[in-house]
This record gives C-alpha cells, structure tokens and sequence, in this order.
C-alpha cells in the first residue's frame, strides 16, 4: 500500500522547537542524575541487591522444628501439587512413634522447578516454603539435584506457623 | 417344565428412579441396582448388616424419622429419598459425629487418597468444624499387631473387621473395648493377629485405622494406577487389582477384586503379599549357564541355539509343562515342540491336590498351588498328546535315551511341588529351566532362563472350579525375562535376531482356545472380567 | 533479494521468522512462520489439574502475566458456575490494568528502540520496575506471577499495598509526558511512523483484529466496553481510537489507553471492599491454613483438592477478556475428572501477524521492522 502523504507543520517541519523541547526533556533527566545520583533507578548488583518482599519465590527452605529434625512428614503433597514434577520423596518409618513419617530422601531437582510456589501452598505441615535465594547458577548439571541437607540448610531459623505442635 | 416358584419382584422408587427388586433386599441394595450410590461405612456386601454408622440415613415414605436404607427391607411401592434436604442434613451429621475425635493425621496416614472420610466430606460434608484440636479423645496409635499397623484414634468404629474376624476367619481376633467415646478397636490379646487372610483388614477400614504393613509409606495411592489380574499362588484364582505407578512402572501392591463366584471381597494373605519375588534377590534377570558348577551370564541368542541344535534329535528330548503356564503358552510349546518332532510330554503338577475342588481352609485356600492344572486338564483333546507323570518321567529315564530335559514356566519362590522332577532326571540328562526365580532346588541345572512372571503377561487360566479367567500384564518385563511365546518363537528360529510378535495371546485364544473351552466364539478384549464359568468335565 | 529475517533477531520481537522478497529495498513478498517457541501449552494442560495449568498460563504473554492468570480461571469459574467474591474482582481488575500498562510500556519502548530512540526503552522499563516491585509484593515473583487461583486468588494484598500503587500511579504520567514529548512532535519519529504499514479499516475486521490494532483503525470495539465483565461498565474511562491504522496511530493508541488504564486502578482502588478473596467452597477453593492445620475437615479438604483437583462438571466454555493486544479467549473442555479435555487458547496476535505481510507490501525493510514492534508480536502468546 501507498505510504500516505502528510504534510507536516511548519513549526514541526523547522524542526528546531521540537529539538530544544526533546533535549530540555533528555537534559533535565541528565541534570537529575548528576546532581542527585541516589535517585537513579538502577541497583549496583552485585555490591547492592534489591530487597524483596517477604512473598519473594526462591529457593525452597525445608523448615525444621526445635529438636532439629525436619517438620517434613513425607505427605507428598508438595509433589503432587508440582507442575513440573521435580519433587521426589521417599518416606521412611520414624523411631520416634509420636513422629511416624519422615523423607528419607528429599530432592528438589532446580533445573525444572519454575519457582510457582504451589508445594508451599500444597504443604499441609508449613514443612516447605519458598526462600529468598535465587542465585542458583553452577557448573555442573548434577549440582541442581537439591537434597534433603542441602534444603534443611536454611531452615533452622524459621519460626512455626502451625497452631499446633 | 419348572418346578421353581417365580419370585414376584416389588417394585421401589429410589430418587424417582423406579426399580425391580426381590423381596428379600433392603433400600440399599435396591439402590445400588438403581445406580443410585448411599454414602455408608459399616455395610459389606460380604458381611452381615451392622446399622452402626448411621450414614446411609434416608427418607422412606412419609415416616417421620430417617431410616438406615442397608437394614430396611423393602416393600412393594416404597419410596425412598436419598437426596432430599433432610437426608443430606442426616448424612452431614452423621459424618460430623464420626469426624469429631478424628486425628488430623492425613499427611501421615496411608489411606489418604482411597479414605471414605475425605471422599464424602467432600461429596456429602463440606461444614466447617466445630471442635477444637485440645478436646480431641486420644487413642493408642500405631500398634503393630502383625501384618497390620491399628491406629485406634483413627477408627470410626464401623466394626467391619470384627465381623470379618467373625464371620470369615472364624478367628474373632478384635474387639472393641470400653464405650461411649473410649470406645477402642483392639486385638482381645493385644498381641499380633493369627490367620491367613489379614490383608483384608486393610481393605475393608474405610479409615486408615487398619494398614498393610507391607504398604506402609510405600506410595501415596494417587500416583498409582490398577489393573485388573487373577492370582496365580494357587488354583482359586482369585480375582485381583494390581496396583502400578504408570512413572516408574513398578508393582507397588495387589488388592482382591469381588468376584462373588471366585473369592468374593477377599484373597489370602500368601496372594497378597508373595509378589515381592518379582523383584527380589533371587530374580532370574539374564539367562544363565552353568557349566562345571560356575554360573556364566548368557544370552537367548546363545541359549536358542543350543536349544535348536538338540532339536535335531528330538527323541532325546522331554518338555516339561508347569501348570503355572496360562492356557496359550502351554498350547503354543505343545504345538511348536510337536512340530519340532519331540514325543516326550510332561506334566509339571503335585498330581494329589488337583482333583480338590474346595479350598482346605474352609475359606479360600487350595492345596494346587499353581493356578492352571483345571485348564491344562481342559486342552489335553486340544493337544492330542500324553502327558506323563512322575512316575512316567522315571520310566522315560530308565529307557535311557533321554539326554535334555527342558522344564517351562516355573514361577515363583514356592515350587517344592516340582522338586520331585527335577530329582527323577539323573546326571546326564542336561536340563534347562525356564524359571522366574533362582532357588536351591534348581542347583543341578544347566541352563537358567529367566521368566516372566504372572504379572508380566497375560493369557486365560481356568481356575479349580472350572472358570475360565483372565490374566492381564500389569508391569513391563523385568530385566531380559520372556515368557512362553517368547520362548518358543525363539527355539523355532534358533536364533535371537528377531523381536517375538507382541500379544500371541490374542491370537492364540480366539483361534484356538476359546470355541473348544467355551463353546462359542469369544474376541479376548470383551472377556468378561468376572471370568466364564466353563462346563463340567466330562 | 530473498532474506531471511530470521528467528534470532533483535528486532523481532521474540523468536518469529519472516521471509522477505526484496526489490532493492522496497518489499514485494512477505512470508512468516511461527512455532519457534511453540512449548505445547494446550497439551501440557491436559495433563495437569486445572490449577496446575496456571503457571504455564503465566507464559503465554509473558510481558503481562496477569492477564493470562486471569482470564485461564474465568473461563474455568465460568465452567463451574461460580461467582467470585467482589474483593477478588477488583483485585483481578487492578492487575490486569497494572498488566495492561507494562504491556503497553514495552510495546512503545521497544517499537521506539527499533527505531532508534532508545532514550524512551529505558524511561519505561524505570516504570515497569516500580510496577514489577508492586507485583512482587503481592505474589512473589515479579514475571511469572501465577497470582491467581480457580475460585479466587493466591494471597490477599499485603499491608500497604494500596497506598503504594498510588504512588506509582502518581509517578507514571511524568514519564508517559517525557516520552510523548520526545516522540508524538517529533518530525523523525512521525517520519518513521506515520503511513507506515497502514491497514484498513474492513480489512482489519477481515482479518480479525482486536485490541489496540483495531482500535487505531478507527473501530471502537473492546471487549471491556462490549462484554463488560468484573464492573467495567462501572468504572469511568473512554476508549481510545484514531483513524489511520499506521504505526503512528497504534503508538498513539497505546500511550492513551495507559492513562485511561491508570483511571481505572484508581477507581478500582477508591473501591475496594473487604471480604475474603476467596470462594467459600473448600471442594474449590483451598482452606485457610488454620483450618488446615487445625482441623481435620479442613485438612481432608485440603487433600483431597490438591490431589484430586477440581472436577468441574463435564461440558465447554468459551471466555473472552481484553489482554493488552486483544481478545484473549480462552476454549476450556471438562470431561467430568480433575484434568482439563482441553484447553485453547485465542492469542490475539495470531489474527494480527497474519496481517503483517499486505501491512508491508510496498515498504521498505526499516519501515517493516517499525511495523513489527507496533504490533506487539509476543512469541509467547503467538505460538504458545
């Protein structure tokens, strides 16, 4: 189709006012960012990071009770709840009768996770919650197979949010 | 000319829904045949009426009270409610009432997933709580009591398994103690349970009170698909479920299914719990030889062969069939040897039980402990040959022409019933066993070929009562096991180069087996799962 | 000249490969080809629950997440037959305004790019960080936000939310201004994009445009005004429309519908009632977490939703909202169990980039490429 002909202003067609305006506009921005540098948007990672939000999706925190042991109680919720299936648990027998269940094994496989959140929303238990690390970059593909330890690592100080014991 | 006197059926309205029924029935079974399901926890249809639950609460003509529908007999122009605002207000309250003392044990429980308190809190409950988790009554929980873990806090008191402990094991074995809401489900002796058919505790607790202890925190139930078989351990045959986790393709359990003419809701506990060898130690996973006492990994390519070059003189040669072979392996070994030229024939089977058609247990337990010698006896005009016996294998030994001797299909960790053949053949004969399972009884064999086993594939068995079953492959097969068409097809061709054709059994049973067996044509997808009770012998 | 604009490319938005005829630099011929990041969104859905779905809905136009979250559980609550609570609408409507906004910010930004004005990409980007930091702190993640939930939302809006959208909002006109200044007047800009890849009104509705596109070529339709849904005939704002249906006029469009998308917020903040965010039916809406955990019929209901899902009756809808490009409809088939039959997916753009080669016939390769980011081609969404 035609590119259809259109007669600019004069005023615009000098171009001259349109010039001053735009660079008014850009040198205001400028003179902003010189005279008041702590206002500029931009966050100097890695010496600054950003402060997320107490909701922040990061790496997940296997919580633990005060005795130490996990709260986990091998429901397998969190893994039926994940939509990209990279939970895997296996449960064992407790010796403590009061306890009964507990993860064997507990692994979260990072290179499938897509940090949505459902395992601890699916968690009966408060035994998993999304934590604050989301710098998970590695060498080695077997590296992102987070174990039991691995998850537990960051849940010592995390308080219940479970009314009961 | 009938002698019978024709029962004059009456005639109920159920939800508007009008329906035909014998005059003995209740309200809920008129509604079961109606396809109209009543929420309820103490009925079985294998066990006597309880009425203790008091969930399947209904409205019945213009009474002022709910009725329980499983102890209400019916009458002719009776109508039923089950639906109604009041009924579902009776079954809401009922439920409530058996929740109030309930642990909040889900994420341990294994029931979760197949429990009846989730699924009609879900389909019929939906109120929200009124009790607080402090004034809870505790129980004793997870007792072992044998086979069985019994959770007291989690039982609702349905005393389902007291009556099976009454009423089909003849055991009476648990009790419930005390009253009101210290009412607690126990053994009378607080020690293990003693009979044989205890895994049925754990099928029928609508609750989590009863657990396998074989199951316990194998699988969670949801990730695990069934699949429809027949237990192979003895000659019952009773009806099962296998249960499969689609992912890792593994059998995780086995479930009796109801047959009321086979097993009804039951299996023993030997059916239930013997599967472990599919995967277990002594699994025959490649083949194996054994030559001057060392065991060599093999191959079927290595193994055919040999097979093939000792056909070339089949006198020599004595098949043994193992009445654990579904009916298309035993036929297609049959024909495929006969063609091959060998006259030896053997039937692998304890000769003494497999005339008894009623279980020594009084419930269900046979003493054949291979689940086919009925139908091995069913194919003999099929096949056209003689079997012999033990004592006709010693005299073919005695002739002493018999150089090989090759037994199929023997299956399982519980084979002492074959033991006697092997012991008849003498040292020279060669012999190669086509197993599931490396056992001491095995030790004088030459060649080892892993089988699979019953829940690797499939095919039709008739059980000792004459009722032709089927079989049906549950999980793939483990490791490089085959079963009989697999073998056979091998030995024909000498060679292991090309793939056995998948689904012999198909073929095998609509052009062969089903018109002699049954009389009429049959295509094997539309078998009845229930199985088809075959005529007597003649 | 044959060439290969090909799917790695800066200025493609997204991985979409267009096949170019050239004379000298004046295009005769145009063919496209999509698929390049087809991920088999509607089959993956049949295999998860219908809450499982939305993560993957999150990915579609992933510039605005929210819009997709939102319009998935509408088309799966109008499957049930439930009406969410009237908090939760207006939650949903802030968010997919807020939604709309970054949408449009990221069209101009990077259509200015394209071009060459690269000042206006980042005035925007400062803005859609404000915005990314508000949805951040209602769900966590500042992309893929997977806000909402079959029968409400994921979480309530935290303490202090509210007041901190405004201030946003208040922030937002300054660089709406800055970057009209720079642009609308501007003899390069209206050079580049006026009479640009121009369509016509009819054939636009051939074809099926909705949206920004269709609005620029002088057709008032948006699915807001004509099928209200969550109280938009309630709020107070116009549509935006202009006649010539070039870039210019698209890019126009856009800058206004911004404002008109900041009135909206406004409103919907100024009325927003309290109530809980979520359905009442726990055999569709997770329980509160104290009745989770404290009582066993909150637990069962727990269980048995997150392991058997919801089963909405078996049968089909179609729903339709207004994302940022266009009529977003969802086609959702129930068979009666807990996994969805089948779940399709009308992205706007499909009907849009289809039209892109008559746009260039006639034009050259630079006027192309300011054409393609006018029409804000998300691969995402084109080829799900």
């Amino acid at each position: 189709m035609k590119r259809s002909k259109y007669r600019l202003p004069l005023s615009q067609r000098i171009y001259l006012i349109a010039i001053l305006k735009g660079m008014g506009i850009t040198a205001r921005h400028f003179f902003t960012n010189l005279l008041r540098p702590g206002r500029m948007p931009n966050v100097g990672y890695p010496e600054k990071r950003r402060n997320y939000s107490p909701r922040f999706r990061g790496l997940q925190i296997l919580t633990v009770k005060p005795n130490g042991e996990i709260r986990c109680t091998a429901c397998m919720l969190c893994a039926t709840a994940c939509p990209a299936d990279c939970i895997h648990i296996t449960a064992a027998e407790h010796p403590n009768p009061e306890v009964e269940k507990f993860p064997k094994e507990f692994n979260i496989d990072m290179l499938r996770c897509v940090f949505c959140g459902m395992c601890e929303e699916a968690c009966p238990v408060d035994a998993i919650r999304m934590g604050t690390r989301y710098e998970l970059a590695n060498f080695e593909r077997n590296q992102f197979i987070y174990t039991k330890d691995d998850l537990m690592r960051a849940g010592n100080y995390t308080q219940s949010r479970v009314t009961r014991p | 000319m009938s002698t019978d006197v024709a029962v004059k059926k009456v005639s109920v309205t159920i939800d508007d829904k009008k329906v035909e029924v014998t005059p003995d029935k209740t309200v809920f079974q008129a509604a079961v045949e109606a396809g109209i399901f009543v929420p309820h926890y103490c009925y079985h249809p294998d066990l006597s009426i309880a009425g203790v639950c008091r969930m399947c609460l209904v409205e019945v003509d213009n009474a002022p009270k709910l009725q329980i529908s499983c102890n209400t007999p019916v009458r002719d122009g009776m109508v039923v409610r089950t639906s109604s605002d009041k009924a579902r207000q009776a079954q809401k309250g009922s439920l409530e009432l058996h929740l109030i003392n309930h642990p909040v044990d889900c994420p341990i429980c294994d029931k979760a997933g197949e429990c009846k308190l989730q699924d009609f809190y879900r389909e019929f409950g939906l109120y929200k709580s009124r009790v607080e988790l402090e004034d809870k009554v505790h129980k004793p929980k997870a007792k072992d009591i044998g086979t069985i873990v019994l959770d007291a806090e989690r039982c609702i008191l349905c005393t389902r398994c007291t009556r099976f402990t009454h009423e089909v094991t003849h055991t009476d074995e648990l009790v419930i103690v005390n009253r009101g809401n210290r009412s607690e489900l126990k053994t009378y002796d607080d020690g293990p349970l003693r009979n044989d058919y205890t895994g049925n505790l754990a099928d029928i607790c609508p609750v989590g009170a009863l657990t396998a202890r074989d199951f316990r925190f194998q699988q969670r139930v949801w990730f695990l698909e069934k699949k429809n078989s027949v237990c192979t351990m003895c000659a019952r045959g009773c009806n099962t479920t296998v249960s499969v986790n689609p992912k890792t393709k593994k059998l995780y359990r086995v479930e009796p299914r109801r047959n009321p003419e086979v097993n009804k809701s039951w299996i023993c506990d030997t059916g239930r719990w013997r599967y472990h060898y599919v995967y277990g130690e002594s699994r025959l996973r490649t083949p194996e030889k054994i030559s001057d006492g060392r065991v060599l990994e093999s191959t079927w390519h290595q193994a055919f062969g040999e097979m093939k070059r000792a056909l070339e003189d089949p006198s020599g040669i004595v098949i043994g069939l193992s009445t654990q072979l579904t009916n298309e392996e035993i036929l297609e070994l049959v024909l495929s040897f006969k063609e091959s030229g060998v006259k030896h024939f053997v039937r692998i089977v304890d000769e003494q039980v497999i005339e008894e058609r009623s279980p020594w247990d009084g419930v269900l337990k046979h003493r054949d402990h291979t689940p086919n010698a009925e139908g091995f006896a069913r194919m003999f005009s099929m096949m056209n040959t003689k079997f012999l016996d033990c004592a006709g294998l010693a005299a073919l030994v005695g002739e002493g022409n018999l150089r090989h001797a090759w037994f199929f299909g023997l299956e399982g960790e519980d084979v002492s019933w074959a033991s006697r053949f092997v012991e008849a053949l003498p040292e020279g004969v060669s012999l190669t066993l086509h197993a599931t399972s490396r056992l001491p009884i095995w030790e004088r064999a030459q060649w080892l070929l892993p089988a699979a086993s019953a829940f690797e594939k499939s095919g039709t068995m008739v059980n000792a009562l004459g009722r032709l079953q089927r079989l049906q492959a549950a999980i793939p097969r483990v490791s490089l096991a085959r079963d009989g068409h697999a073998v056979a097809f091998g030995v024909q061709r000498g060679a292991d180069r090309d793939a056995a054709p998948e689904a012999r059994h198909v073929d095998l049973f609509e052009k062969l087996i089903a018109a002699p067996l049954l009389g009429r044509e049959q295509v094997w997808k539309k078998l009845d799962p229930m199985g088809v009770a075959l005529k007597e012998r003649s | 000249m044959r060439l290969n604009l090909g799917p790695s490319h800066p200025a493609t938005h997204g991985t979409l490969r267009v096949f170019v005829e050239l004379d000298g630099e004046i295009i005769r011929n145009m063919k496209l080809e999509i698929g390049y990041l087809h991920r088999c969104f509607e089959k993956m859905s049949e295999t998860h629950t219908w809450n499982q779905v939305i993560p993957y809905t999150d990915r579609l136009n992933y510039v605005s997440a929210m819009m997709n979250n939102v319009g998935y559980v509408m088309a799966v609550e109008k499957l049930l037959g439930i009406e969410v609570p009237k908090r939760t609408q207006r939650i949903r409507v802030i968010m997919c305004e807020l939604s709309r906004i970054i949408d449009h910010l990221v069209a101009i930004g990077t259509n200015a790019v394209d071009v060459g004005a690269l000042t206006c990409f980042w005035y925007f980007f400062r803005e859609r960080e404000n915005i990314y930091d508000l949805f951040e702190a209602v769900c966590g993640a500042r992309l893929t936000t997977s806000f909402t939930r079959v029968g409400g939302l994921y979480k309530d809006l935290p303490e202090g939310w509210t007041q901190w959208c405004r201030k946003v909002l208040a922030n937002l006109p300054r660089s709406l201004d800055d970057v009209e200044g720079l642009l609308t007047t501007n003899r390069i800009w209206i050079d580049r994009t006026r009479g640009v890849a121009p369509i016509s009104k009819q054939d636009a509705l051939d074809y099926g445009f909705t949206g920004p596109c269709l609005r620029a070529c002088g057709v008032g339709y948006d699915v807001r005004k004509a099928h209200p849904y969550y109280d938009y005939d309630k709020f107070d704002w116009s549509l935006i429309t202009e006649e010539e249906g070039d870039t210019y006029a698209r890019y126009l469009v856009r800058l206004g519908e911004m404002r008109e998308s900041m009135k909206i917020v406004e409103q919907a903040l100024d009325d927003l009632p309290d109530g809980p965010v979520n359905v009442d039916d726990w055999s569709i809406a997770l329980p509160p977490k104290d009745q989770v955990y404290g009582s066993i019929e909150g637990l069962m209901a727990h269980f048995k939703l997150i392991m058997h899902g919801i089963k909405p009756p078996a049968g089909e809808v179609y729903s339709y909202t207004e994302a940022a490009n266009g009529e977003l409809g969802f086609f959702v088939v129930s068979d009666g169990t807990g996994r969805p039959f089948r779940v399709r997916v009308r992205p706007p753009c499909f009907a849009i980039y289809q039209a892109f080669p008559q746009m260039c016939q006639g034009q050259t390769i630079s006027d192309a490429i300011a054409a393609l980011g006018s029409l804000n081609i998300v691969a995402g969404e084109l080829d799900r």
